[in-house]
């Protein structure tokens, strides 16, 4: 599948604070991609760049190979988005603000398609009340159809689910599954919440503090083979040497007394074996998913250092 | 840019804020009428206390629906850009407030479309309002108080002037002194919006506007030759009252009023000029403002 979003060298700093730091990815025709990181990570950041909301200190933008500086209109004719709160003008009905931004889309939509876009995310008989009386869960779905009335190639969520409860972030979920399997839209997601991602998303990108951590395929990247190990023994130096000599490269030593390295978890009860061998004693040894274990560690650094 | 035009107007008629300009000029107008209907005659003869001995005059006459719409016009249009300026002060700020403004930016319309449409939409705004001052102050009136002519009393340099206006000859200047308010308005709305560009909320913006009406208001009625020669022509507030020159008319060497003349048609150009200058920069550096601004709303 060709790239249809290309972001190179991506960096916005306000001020002195650097919100990105040579941000690059790319996402493909089709993709559900995720976009992953704390609150405050830059993801928001991010795709204000993307609908230009906000410009860029340096780094390109390039969508549906046209680049935003010179062709946002054309751009953004093909894109939705919903960036942070679904916001609409409280005073007016659903059917009001689907049709203003429908015609702000460049689209002059029939009663018929409005009532359609409404029953399809499940609105159709409240359409007529102000947006004052809606739930949050309401609003988000009318942002989503706002977002899609103008039948654009690349959808834009961020954070979709947030403030809402449990059958509405259920509902969300399964409604941005639906655009991409039944419709192909290509949609953009971010959450701070990896089951998200991992419910939805078939590619990732996990960024904190304005720079990229990792990117790739969900399923490799969260595959349940690849694990953090951390083994506490009283002689490290010794078990230090014997685990890079079979290649494997410490990516951290604590207290001189912990080792943390990455490893196929069916390599394990092997690598144990060769430490008890050289009469390398081991006091514990403790195997985690290895992103999951680094986005724990992100969110919570006190359970998880 | 028609269609956002629309939408903008939309908005506007669907808010219930915008009809609080409509009530408060209404109420105004009829507070006036009927004080005047009540008891016009004590304020004739304050008015006249100085020139009573000098000439003759009928004041249930002079009380008619000019006179009536000159009096309000003279204070309404002191008060009136506050009501110019909830509006317009509140375009973008009210966008950004709403968190609506995001979203307005993700969709194929650029910027300066933006900026352009909410002024317009101020403008029709304001020139609806005028016209409601028209309906109210003039129309009606004429209706409760008459036609006649007119007296204009005017204070020039050291002596109190009275001209009087035949019947005949003051609807015209009429609809030019409401064109010009429109204008003057206008600088009112461009301003309000320039401030609307840099705010998250409309509180801002509307007491920015507003408090630069007064001061700039209070420094164009001191009249110390300082200030009248090295500051007032730099104000735009100097030329706010502007409208008053098509009620000025024109007299020949002997001093007879001649019809449907004004007396310094190049003072009023001038001024025409320097408010429609004031509305170019004010939208132009809006515009520049917001399409360099991130928004983080």
């Amino acid at each position: 599948m060709p790239a249809i979003v290309e972001v190179q060298h991506l960096s916005k700093k306000f001020g002195t604070f650097t919100a990105l730091d040579d941000i690059s990815f790319s996402v493909n025709e089709g993709d559900v991609y995720g976009f992953l990181g704390q609150n405050g990570a830059g993801k928001s950041t991010t795709i204000r760049c993307m609908m230009s909301l906000i410009q860029p200190g340096s780094g390109s933008i390039r969508i549906f190979g046209l680049d935003l500086a010179t062709s946002r209109k054309k751009i953004l004719s093909q894109t939705g988005a919903i960036i942070e709160r679904p916001d609409m003008y409280k005073y007016l009905s659903a059917f009001e603000n689907l049709s203003i931004f429908a015609r702000m889309s460049g689209i002059k939509p029939s009663r018929e398609k409005l009532l359609q876009m409404l029953t399809f995310v499940g609105l159709r008989n409240r359409e007529s009340d102000k947006v004052k009386t809606y739930s949050q869960g309401m609003k988000q779905r009318l942002g989503i159809a706002i977002s899609l009335i103008h039948d654009p190639r690349l959808v834009i969520f961020d954070e979709p689910a947030n403030g809402l409860d449990p059958q509405g972030i259920s509902d969300i979920r399964h409604l941005i599954l639906r655009l991409s399997r039944e419709q192909g839209k290509t949609v953009i997601l971010s959450s701070h919440l990896l089951s998200e991602i991992e419910m939805m998303a078939n590619r990732m990108i996990i960024i904190d503090k304005g720079k990229k951590i990792v990117e790739g395929e969900v399923a490799k990247l969260l595959d349940p083979a690849r694990s953090l190990v951390k083994l506490q023994t009283p002689e490290t130096e010794r078990a230090h040497s014997f685990i890079t000599g079979k290649g494997i490269r410490i990516s951290e030593s604590i207290n001189g007394e912990y080792l943390q390295f990455e490893l196929n978890r069916n390599d394990i009860p092997a690598l144990v074996g060769g430490l008890c061998q050289e009469g390398i004693p081991i006091r514990d040894i403790h195997a985690m998913h290895s992103l999951e274990h680094y986005f724990l560690s992100l969110t919570n650094p006190a359970a998880h250092g | 840019m028609v269609e956002l035009l629309r939408i903008e107007l939309f908005k506007i008629w669907k808010r219930p804020r915008t009809y609080i300009a409509f009530a408060a000029i209404t109420a105004i107008v009829l507070i006036f009428q009927f004080a005047f209907k009540a008891d016009g005659i004590s304020y004739m003869n304050l008015l006249l206390q100085n020139v009573q001995d000098s000439f003759e005059l009928n004041k249930i006459k002079a009380i008619n629906g000019y006179f009536m719409c000159y009096i309000i016009l003279n204070t309404l249009l002191i008060q009136v850009p506050i009501l110019v300026a909830l509006i317009a002060g509140d375009a973008i700020s009210g966008e950004a407030n709403m968190g609506t403004l995001r979203l307005m930016l993700t969709k194929p319309v650029s910027r300066t479309e933006i900026i352009l449409v909410k002024f317009l939409a101020s403008f029709i705004f304001t020139l609806l309002l005028l016209l409601w001052m028209a309906v109210t102050a003039l129309y009606l009136s004429l209706l409760i108080f008459g036609v006649d002519d007119m007296l204009i009393f005017r204070v020039k340099g050291d002596e109190s002037q009275i001209m009087q206006i035949t019947k005949d000859d003051i609807m015209w200047r009429y609809y030019a002194a409401f064109g010009y308010a429109a204008i003057a308005l206008t600088v009112i709305a461009a301003l309000s919006l320039f401030f609307s560009v840099f705010a998250e909320n409309s509180i801002g913006p509307i007491v920015a506007a507003v408090c630069i009406v007064i001061v700039c208001t209070v420094i164009s009625n001191i009249d110390v030759p300082v200030i009248e020669q090295h500051v007032k022509p730099y104000l735009f507030t100097s030329y706010l009252v502007g409208w008053k020159g098509f009620f000025y008319i024109g007299t020949d060497p002997s001093n007879i009023p001649i019809k449907g003349s004004i007396e310094n048609w190049a003072s009023i150009r001038n001024s025409l000029l320097i408010l429609l200058a004031h509305i170019v920069i004010l939208v132009g550096a809006s515009a520049w403002f917001f399409n360099r601004k991130d928004i983080l709303s």
